[in-house]
């Protein structure tokens, strides 16, 4: 990838980027997953999706074995990521292996709807914008 | 190679947000868990509101400081656990904090196989 420091375009394209969103079709995915995997699932998320946006927090769950015998409660990792309708159902899936979700008490990942949303950096190259 | 590719995916599932006083979290949690929740994921955040001033004595008497919790229940279970919660973590009082529940479009999370199979899911 060519990386000139100032490429032609970019400065329309920050314009272009400093307009309010119109409404559109977005979803919110929100992973629970045990601690300490969130970074190398956000690294994933970049490589294999290039989504670059991505909020993650520290939680604790707790669960239950059978109903009403709490038997653990741990440390986890919450992952919020909002993307375009159309990228919904590959991040969802790419979510749910790069946590390692496919496994017994790692948590689980869900998927919402959301209509107007901003400040998801749209995955675009130097060579796009030239 | 073939497990690694497929995903039980859930609908009718909703998320319960429950959003409360810091240490009112286990109250909340043990009122999900009897009301038939299989777990909870709790978490600390900071609340600030434009009332802030009039609640409690000089607003002192409501901390800041809060805990949201995350229930994910089945829908036809939901309604019933988020009037529990609301119960027991008295959001019927001013300041106390808030509930509420959303949809999800689909949820994905481990499904033993032998419950998969139980639901018409041959693996």
């Amino acid at each position: 990838m060519c990386r000139r420091k100032w490429p032609r375009g970019l400065d329309t394209m920050l314009e272009l980027a400093a307009l309010p969103p119109l409404r559109g079709d977005y979803k919110v995915i929100t992973c629970i997953m045990p601690a300490g995997r969130g970074a190398e699932v956000l690294e994933v998320l970049r490589r294999e999706q290039g989504v670059t946006s991505a909020s993650i927090h520290h939680a604790r769950g707790i669960g239950t074995h059978s109903l009403r015998h709490r038997v653990y409660s741990d440390e986890k990792q919450v992952l919020t990521v909002v993307v375009a309708a159309e990228q919904s159902d590959a991040v969802f899936e790419l979510i749910y292996f790069a946590a390692g979700l496919n496994s017994p008490h790692a948590g689980m990942v869900m998927m919402g709807h959301a209509f107007r949303a901003a400040g998801l950096a749209p995955s675009v190259t130097v060579e796009d914008i030239q | 190679m073939k497990q690694r590719d497929e995903i039980v995916v859930l609908t009718d599932a909703v998320l319960i947000t429950c959003i409360v006083q810091r240490g009112v979290a286990d109250a909340v949690v043990d009122a999900a868990t009897e009301a038939g929740a299989q777990g909870a994921t709790i978490f600390y955040a900071r609340g600030t509101g434009v009332r802030q001033k009039h609640l409690g004595v000089l607003g002192v008497t409501v901390n800041a400081e809060k805990e949201v919790i995350y229930i994910v229940a089945p829908s036809d279970h939901a309604d019933h656990i988020f009037e529990r919660v609301y119960v027991a973590a008295k959001l019927d009082t001013p300041g106390m904090g808030m509930i509420y529940m959303s949809s999800l479009e689909k949820m994905a999370t481990y499904v033993p196989p032998e419950v998969a199979a139980r639901f018409g899911h041959h693996a």
